[in-house]
């Protein structure tokens, strides 16, 4: 597979097709009419069954913490698909490497105590460091080895996971001997725990994840390193005649989105859970890294768009239960994901129904050619 | 070890490997013309649901023939999924690794649903009759009952090297998977072969599917494939898209998760030993790419101009 071919598919893909709401809207309502369907054929009312699945995810306290819980680590998961993506290369790997951010997480919240505020804070950050080291082998294979990151992060999943069960029940359970029987570590120490939302039972990490994902709007937008990123993910030959090491970049595009992946893992972790719990990223329908993908999309592969296609996706997850309180199988919600994903690689239908190429009027508002020739 | 026992885990490797090669080759076909199925992995639990289903539902109907009717229609729902995702990517021009990434989420969760909505259960299909077996292998009890489809799985490379390499139709999928335009200037369809090499390459993933839950298993297990097609994915590549090297890496993936299998769980390193075949895969990808071409225009739609 030419990496530069395929760097520059995707991208495109993403930066063309997507960077407008419509198109996601459009994929969201066929979606929606489609998991309509499968809930008719279930023998169910939909209009029903997404009524108390808002009421439900928005109608009690603890409903809403349930809900706002989700967002955090769906923005996260998204955000790491799309920032290697604007390079042009694949990061189907979230789901491991969640998993790497939440067990060193976890090591440090086990062994290495510290002052209470310092602590939390480097605990995210070897999750974050964890995730990055992870995603920087596929990224490398791919630059250097012209091994596809679509397979490699793929594999790559399956490696991750039973490592950190691996360090969960054979280096953890030997201090920790209640480990190995419940299958999760006891409960951290408060002081490296993140404190909760007043009122609330969901830690304040959707705050510093809203703010993350601004941020890396603004990064991909307006500094120098974002824009190289979105250089090589449009062209890598042109970027390369630029000055601009594109097999570097992506190296380190990746290694940015396996760090927003770890700190989702290690916030989970030290947020949602306050132990570590084995296999706790699967509890999200499909796994918390595809979840990510899905939201990316439906958030037209934008960093904002993410904001709000994660309370989507926060409100179908938790008013699963809800539902489920109906007689409705919750994991009706699962299927929906995969329907919208499906949909969301269809952007050549939206420019179908919409008789309006999108791309352009979107490449002309963003990455006009003066600003390129500008920076 | 005694020896049987060797034989015994040996077997059980060789049945994970019947799984693995027979995605396998469907997938080096679909992947020679230039359609690449990452929806593997959920083409083959689909495929392994709607046979269990099946195999249970039509027993009053068919009897002793009722297996063989639910691997037909295994198989049909295989090749129902490629010939869609192939239609899609070839006259709408979707993007094949998303879409495929949804077939994976949506067959995960609408098993589940289908299997609530059914039976009623969270967890598997009520038990029924498995696949006959031909022969024997003596010695090792049941683990040595050899049927159809594990024959089917070794003939399997010969007849697809046969059919990409010596035929005319091969020729063609190799073609349009390489350089498609040239392909359609030489007065081929690239649409209608991509479609057709595809939809072959389906009906293996439902046959690997089928395998699983009418041959292996008397029923369908939620996410009973566990990965299984992720690494038929990783032997296409490790193999470098050549039929006889990609069914001996689907043979030793295949031992190593049997072997995971068999001591997997709790007991000692094996969730290491769980890694071994993806760790292998990758490291394969790694030493070998350099030197490995894959189809050209794999992956990338097609579109006239």
């Amino acid at each position: 597979m030419n990496a530069q071919a395929k760097g520059s598919t995707l991208s495109s893909y993403l930066e063309t097709s997507f960077h407008n709401a419509l198109p996601s809207l459009l994929c969201l309502l066929l979606g929606l009419v489609a998991g309509s369907i499968l809930i008719i054929i279930c023998g169910y009312n939909p209009v029903l069954v997404f009524g108390e699945m808002f009421s439900g995810a928005f109608g009690s306290v603890q409903g809403l913490s349930y809900t706002i819980t989700y967002i955090s680590p769906f923005i996260l998961a998204a955000l790491a698909f799309l920032i290697p993506g604007k390079a042009g290369i694949w990061n189907v790997g979230g789901q491991g490497q969640v998993y790497l951010g939440g067990i060193t997480a976890a090591l440090v919240a086990l062994y290495i105590p510290m002052p209470p505020i310092l602590w939390p804070i480097v605990a995210l950050l070897a999750g974050a460091g964890a995730g990055a080291l992870g995603a920087a082998l596929p990224g490398i294979l791919e630059s250097y080895r012209n091994a596809s990151a679509i397979v490699t992060t793929i594999m790559l999943n399956y490696v991750y996971a039973p490592i950190a069960s691996f360090i969960l029940f054979f280096v953890i359970a030997v201090t920790f001997p209640t480990t190995k029987v419940d299958s999760q570590t006891p409960k951290f120490s408060s002081a490296v725990r993140l404190p909760h939302i007043p009122g609330l039972s969901s830690s304040i990490m959707v705050f510093f994840t809203i703010l993350i994902a601004i941020g890396v709007y603004y990064f991909l937008l307006r500094t120098t390193l974002g824009y190289k990123i979105r250089a090589v993910g449009l062209n890598p030959t042109a970027a390369e005649m630029k000055g601009i090491d594109w097999r570097k970049i992506k190296v380190v595009a990746m290694m940015i989105g396996g760090a927003v992946a770890g700190l989702a893992g290690a916030s989970e972790v030290l947020g949602t859970y306050g132990n570590y719990v084995d296999q706790f990223a699967e509890g999200y329908f499909g796994g918390m890294g595809f979840a990510g993908i899905a939201v990316a999309l439906v958030g037209a592969s934008s960093p904002i768009g993410a904001i709000f296609s994660s309370v989507l996706f926060a409100v179908m997850v938790s008013g699963g239960p809800y539902i489920q309180a109906l007689g409705i199988p919750r994991e009706l919600v699962w299927s929906l994901q995969g329907i919208i994903i499906i949909f969301a690689s269809m952007p050549y239908i939206y420019k179908v129904i919409t008789k309006t190429d999108w791309s352009r009027a979107w490449r002309r508002t963003i990455v006009s050619p003066g600003k390129l020739e500008g920076q | 070890m005694a020896a049987s026992e060797v034989a015994i885990l040996l077997v059980l490797g060789l049945q994970q490997s019947v799984t693995i090669a027979l995605a396998a080759q469907g997938e080096l076909l679909s992947e020679k013309s230039g359609v690449m199925n990452i929806g593997i992995e959920g083409t083959m639990l689909l495929s392994a649901f709607v046979a269990a289903y099946m195999n249970w539902l039509l027993r009053p109907m068919f009897g002793l023939s009722t297996p063989y009717v639910a691997l037909l229609s295994g198989i049909a729902t295989g090749m129902l999924i490629n010939l869609l995702l192939a239609v899609l990517s070839t006259k709408l021009y979707v993007d094949q690794v998303i879409a495929g990434i949804g077939i994976n989420v949506l067959a995960g969760g609408i098993t589940v649903l289908a299997l609530i909505h059914i039976f009623d259960v969270h967890d598997q299909t009520p038990p029924a009759v498995t696949l006959p077996y031909v022969f024997t292998i003596p010695g090792i009890g049941s683990t040595g009952q050899v049927s159809l489809l594990e024959i089917f799985a070794f003939i399997l490379p010969v007849l697809t090297y046969l059919l990409l390499s010596r035929t005319k139709f091969g020729l063609r999928i190799r073609a349009v998977g390489e350089n498609p335009k040239a392909g359609e200037t030489a007065g081929l369809n690239v649409v209608r072969t991509r479609i057709l090499a595809t939809t072959l390459g389906g009906a293996m993933l439902g046959m690997s599917g089928s395998y699983l839950s009418i041959v292996l298993n008397p029923f369908f297990v939620k996410s009973m494939t566990h990965g299984l097609g992720f690494i038929a994915l990783g032997a296409v590549i490790a193999g470098a898209w050549s039929s006889f090297l990609v069914f001996g890496f689907s043979l030793l993936f295949g031992v190593t998760f049997g072997v995971y299998i068999e001591y997997g769980g709790m007991q000692g390193y094996t969730y290491l030993l769980a890694a071994l075949p993806y760790l292998v895969t990758v490291i394969a990808m790694a030493l070998t790419t350099k030197r490995l071409r894959p189809p050209t225009a794999l992956g990338a739609p097609y579109k006239k101009e």
